[in-house]
This record gives structure tokens, C-alpha cells and sequence, in this order.
């Protein structure tokens, strides 16, 4: 058969593979997802007509015994909780992660690759089975505990497990490596002459940090807060392991809908409101960078 | 500035390599310098020492009497136009010039009016707001220039500041150079390997070769008078045994334009083959093949010869444009 230019059915096939991807294995789910929140939760997980927005209504009201809607917080409360423990752990990570990408983008070439190797370990073992070595960790008998022991730096075992902080560890050891890799990526392409050139006209360490370096880096750096930000809001592996479903924080909160609670509706519901916020607040910083690049 | 038997060895121990050897220099003020000298041969090193880039093995930079070797380069009163220009892409070419004033902590109406005079004096009036990559590669030259001369340094470091400029271009702002640094009135430190360059532009220049300074001079003592091979060849001279020529020096050297090239028989003079014959335009340039066994370049008007490629010729050198050479 000969290949005749039929443009159409090749963009057609050429497109296919992509089409199915994001139709099939992307949009569908979302629809699903978006409707079974406004359906009513079955007993045994799925869920049935009547529609209703039920289970919107719950986020944000509890109903009392006599059935009136009062306003509840507790939802609220775990989503609050969600939003600062992401925050914080991209102020972590970028306290963390911007000195050690600098440290790569100045070592020599060869020490470059093997270092951003280093970075890229932790992606070859699942993140449940590294969540739960910080478990024998931080464990009252764990190493640390032991550590502190035989230095005798504490007399009893100190409980670094099922707390805010063990929780937001988890999720910034976890999400290191992206904020790292994009800054790195800027940095390592950062003109050393540059530097020179500022180093030579007057302009300090500190000068050369904020008046050359930041501003350059800032791509990256955006990139970076990005990737471990939106992750982490939904995170719930490590609040599940370390914060031993104590600290409820969202992504846990949806799990347990589907799982224990068998509230699929509900969790729907729950996932919605997340992407929807996460989906304002790109618009909105996007819609600021284009006017910040237009003024 | 004086510059006061600098070494720089890089490395240590067989690898090592010396990229200064035992350099000496003097540069008054308000003149335009240049070292001048085939690539590898430590200008760039010693340029980036002024700036303070590099630390010197042994020796001293003394700036105004004071030895400057241990101030960091945001501490020298000397700036520098590298080779890349080196601008901030992130700022506007006002941003640019204006970065060593504000660091320097002046306050910002100074500073404006400083880059307003500064874009005046490169002629980029107007250009202010444009971020460097809207700029051709000669207007941002100007802006790396404006950007070192703004602060009015001690020392005005020039990196090869031209090469990557095309030939018409590189004219041009040979002349503007010249210009900026004469209404400046700023010392001129010009790095090259360009000897048309270095001739056009400078006040003196110090030849380099291998981590030495060869000779110091100006540009027409340089070109008439060079003292040792490697300069006279490096200029474009030929260099010739002095036996052959009936003088006592064991080499001599002469500008390729006061050879004169006539045909065999024409009266005294040294005797050769005439190789190649290359049209220049105003001039004619012969590569004649001596009997002594040397090769010798004569360059004269385009005047339309009887001489011919193969042909036997007679190579007249004028007794007064010979320079005597000891090495």
C-alpha cells in the first residue's frame, strides 16, 4: 500500500496516542471524580443518585441533632493545617535546596553529574518504604534515640514520631529533590563571567547574591516552590506513616473517604475543592507574572 | 601603576605552567596601553591580576603607590570590559551602567544623571530601557563600556574588547575608543593580539611573548625598531642573518615596505627567486626566495611590473631601515 499524504488521517494517528492519554486517562477520571461529588455516598464505597450538593455543603457545615446546618470548622481546620505545613515545607526547601543546588552548579563538571546522581537516588526506591526508614528512625527505640542516649544528651527517648514536625520532615525530605533539580538547572547555566563582571564593579558577596544571582535563579526557583508546593498540599504518605493519621491533613483526609470512611462522595468532593484551589492560585500567579513581564 | 616583577605559576611541581615570567611595567597616567602578543601568552593572565582575578606567585601591583594584591577585586579602583561584554541580561541597559555607581553608594539622582552621560558619550542615547539581547553586538559593546568607564576607574581594563566585532565595526570603534578615552582622560589598559589594533590605539605598547614582556615601546619604535626576532616577526618584519648583510649583529630585521623588489641585474643587492606575487589593492605584496636560504616579504605601490612569479629578482634593503638584533 503506498503512503499517500492523507494529511488528515495522519494527524489523526500521529495525535491518537496523546488524545487517548489525556481523554481516556486524564479527563475522564476528572469527570467521574467531579461527579461522584455531587452524588450521595453509597454504604459499601461508589455512590447512587439522588444528586446533590451534600457533600460540599459538609465541608465547611456540621448539622446538629435537630438536622440544622451549623457552621463546623473542622474540615477547614485540616485544610488550613495542609496549606501551612506546604508552605512551610517550601520555605524548608528552599532553605535547604537553593545552598546545595549553588554547591552543585560551582562544583567541576564531572563532580556535577555525580552529584546531581546523588539527588536523583531517592526516586529509585518507592516514597512509602523511605517514610517508613524515618519510622525505625525517629522511633522512641530508633537510631536517633540511641544516639541521643549514648551521648547522653536526653535521659529518656525523645518522641520525634506522630507530630507536625515529624510530618512536615517527611514531606521535606521527600520533596527535596524538586525543588534542587530546577534551581540547579538555572544555575549550572549561570555565565561565571557574570559574576566577574558584578565582583568587578563594586557589588560584594551579598550584593552579587541578591542583585545578580536571586534574579537569575528566580525561574528556577518558582519551578522549584511549584513542584514541591502542590505535592505536598495533597501529601499522604508521610502525614499517613509519621503523622500516624493523628494530624489529619487533606491528602489524608481524602484517602481515608475512600478507604475506611467509604464516603467516595464526600472524598470527591474533597479532591475537587484542592484542585480547584490549587487551579485559582496558578491562574493568579500566572495572570501576574504575564502583567509583571508587560510592565 | 606599576606592575613590579610579577610571577603567576599555575599549578605545582612537573604539571606546572608559568603564565608570567619576572613581568615589569610602568603605565602613566592617562595613557593608553596596550600588551600586545599571540594568545597564550599571559596578557589576559596579568590583566585579570590588575583586576584582581588572579593573585600574582611573587611581586607586587602598586595603584597609586599602594600595593593593591590584597584587595578583592570590588575593592580596586580599576574596571574591566571583558571579552563577552558580560552584561546583565536581567536588567535594562540603564540598570547596567548604572549597577558599579549604585554599589559604590551614590545617591540616585547622581547615578542618573551619570548613565544619562555616560549613554551620551557612547552615543545610545535613547537606549536606556532596552534589555541587552534587543542590542546588536556593537551597541553592546558601547554598554560594556559605558558600564566600566561610569564609576571613572584609576584603570580601564580592555579584554579583547573588539574581537568579536566584524571588520568595519572593529574600525569604528577602534576610533570611539580612542575618542572615549581621550574626553575620559581615564588610564587605558588594552589587551590584543592584534597588532594593527595596538598600533592604531596606543600610546605604548609592551610586547608578550611566553610569560615575558619582550619589549616596551611606542607603537613606531615597536614597528621600525624591534628588538629581538619574535617581535620584529611578530609585526609583521622580516627577520634575516646579519653575516648575509655584512653586519656585526647576528640578525637584522626590515619592514616588508621598504624592501625594494627590482629585476636581476639592476645593480647591488641580495639575489632570489621571486615565489609568489598577491594583489592587495594599493599595494603588491612578493614573497621572494633568497639565495642565503631565507624567505623575505616586500610589499610596494600597485604599480603594474615587468617582475614575474619564478623569475630571478634583486632584493635592495635601504641601510637605514635595517634594525640590528642581538636574539
Amino acid at each position: 500500500m503506498p503512503l499517500a499524504p492523507r494529511s488528515k488521517n495522519h494527524v489523526v494517528f500521529l495525535a491518537g496516542p496523546a488524545l487517548f492519554t489525556i481523554v481516556v486517562l486524564m479527563a475522564l477520571p476528572m469527570v467521574l471524580v467531579l461527579a461522584t461529588s455531587f452524588l450521595t455516598s453509597s454504604v459499601y464505597g461508589g455512590a447512587h443518585m439522588p444528586v446533590t450538593a451534600e457533600s460540599y455543603i459538609r465541608f465547611v457545615y456540621g448539622r446538629d441533632l435537630d438536622d440544622v446546618l451549623v457552621f463546623d470548622t473542622t474540615y477547614l481546620a485540616v485544610f488550613a493545617r495542609s496549606l501551612i505545613q506546604a508552605a512551610l515545607a517550601t520555605v524548608l526547601c528552599l532553605l535547604i535546596g537553593l545552598p546545595l543546588a549553588w554547591y552543585m552548579a560551582t562544583r567541576p563538571p564531572g563532580w556535577r553529574r555525580f552529584l546531581v546522581l546523588l539527588v536523583t537516588i531517592p526516586f529509585w526506591t518507592n516514597l512509602l518504604v523511605r517514610i517508613y526508614c524515618w519510622v525505625l528512625l525517629l522511633r522512641d527505640e530508633g537510631l536517633v534515640n540511641q544516639v541521643l542516649l549514648a551521648a547522653g544528651l536526653t535521659k529518656t527517648p525523645v518522641t520525634f514520631l506522630y507530630s507536625d514536625g515529624a510530618i512536615l520532615m517527611g514531606i521535606v525530605y521527600g520533596s527535596l529533590p524538586f525543588m534542587v533539580l530546577p534551581i540547579y538547572a538555572v544555575l549550572e547555566k549561570l555565565d561565571h563571567r557574570l559574576i566577574e563582571a558584578a565582583y568587578d564593579l563594586y557589588a560584594g558577596r551579598f550584593a552579587i547574591l541578591r542583585k545578580l544571582i536571586w534574579p537569575l535563579a528566580r525561574p528556577g526557583v518558582a519551578a522549584g516552590a511549584l513542584l514541591v508546593f502542590v505535592p505536598s498540599l495533597g501529601a499522604f504518605v508521610a502525614p499517613y506513616i509519621l503523622g500516624g493519621g493523628k494530624k489529619l491533613m487533606i491528602g489524608s483526609l481524602i484517602q481515608q473517604q475512600f478507604s475506611t470512611a467509604r464516603d467516595w462522595s464526600f472524598g470527591s468532593a474533597l479532591s475537587i475543592i484542592l484542585m480547584a484551589f490549587v487551579l485559582a492560585g496558578l491562574v493568579w500567579l500566572a495572570r501576574r507574572r504575564a502583567s509583571d513581564f508587560l510592565s | 601603576m606599576r606592575i613590579d616583577s610579577v610571577d603567576k605559576i599555575f599549578g605545582a611541581g612537573p604539571g606546572a605552567v608559568t603564565a608570567l615570567d619576572d613581568v615589569s611595567l610602568t603605565i602613566k597616567a592617562e595613557e593608553f596601553f596596550t600588551l600586545l602578543g599571540p594568545s597564550g601568552c599571559g596578557k589576559s593572565t596579568l590583566l585579570r591580576m590588575i583586576a584582581g582575578f588572579e593573585h600574582p606567585t611573587r611581586g607586587a601591583i602598586l595603584l597609586d603607590h599602594r600595593d593593591v594584591i590584597a584587595d578583592p577585586p570590588h575593592r580596586r579602583p580599576v574596571n574591566i570590559v571583558f571579552q563577552s561584554y558580560a552584561l546583565f541580561p536581567h536588567m535594562s541597559v540603564a540598570e547596567n551602567v548604572a549597577f558599579g555607581l549604585e554599589r559604590l553608594g551614590q545617591r540616585r539622582a547622581a547615578v542618573a544623571a551619570r548613565v544619562e552621560a555616560m549613554l551620551r558619550l557612547v552615543r545610545l542615547e535613547g537606549f536606556g530601557d532596552r534589555r541587552p539581547h534587543q542590542l546588536s553586538g556593537g551597541q553592546q559593546q558601547r554598554v560594556a563600556l559605558a558600564r566600566a568607564v561610569a564609576p571613572a576607574p584609576k584603570l580601564l581594563l580592555l579584554d579583547e574588547p573588539l574581537s568579536a566585532l566584524d571588520v568595519k565595526l572593529r574600525r569604528e570603534m577602534q576610533v570611539e575608543l580612542k575618542r572615549i578615552q581621550r574626553k575620559t582622560g581615564i588610564t587605558f589598559l588594552l589587551v590584543t593580539h592584534d597588532q594593527e589594533e595596538a598600533l592604531s590605539l596606543s600610546d605604548r605598547i609592551a610586547v608578550m611573548e611566553a610569560g615575558r614582556v619582550l619589549q616596551v615601546g611606542r607603537p613606531a619604535d615597536i614597528y621600525e625598531r624591534p628588538a629581538s626576532r619574535f617581535v620584529a616577526d611578530f609585526m609583521g618584519g622580516n627577520v634575516l642573518p646579519g653575516d648575509a648583510l655584512g653586519l656585526t649583529a647576528p640578525f637584522a630585521a626590515i619592514r616588508p615596505e621598504r624592501v625594494e623588489v627590482l629585476a636581476e641585474g639592476s645593480g647591488p643587492g641580495l639575489g632570489g627567486r621571486l615565489i609568489e606575487i598577491t594583489y592587495l589593492g594599493a599595494r603588491i605584496a612578493y614573497t621572494v626566495a633568497l639565495d642565503i636560504g631565507v624567505t623575505l616579504r616586500a610589499e610596494q605601490q600597485a604599480l603594474p611590473g615587468p617582475l614575474e612569479p619564478g623569475q630571478r629578482v634583486l632584493c635592495r634593503l635601504p641601510g637605514d631601515a635595517l634594525a640590528a638584533l642581538e636574539a
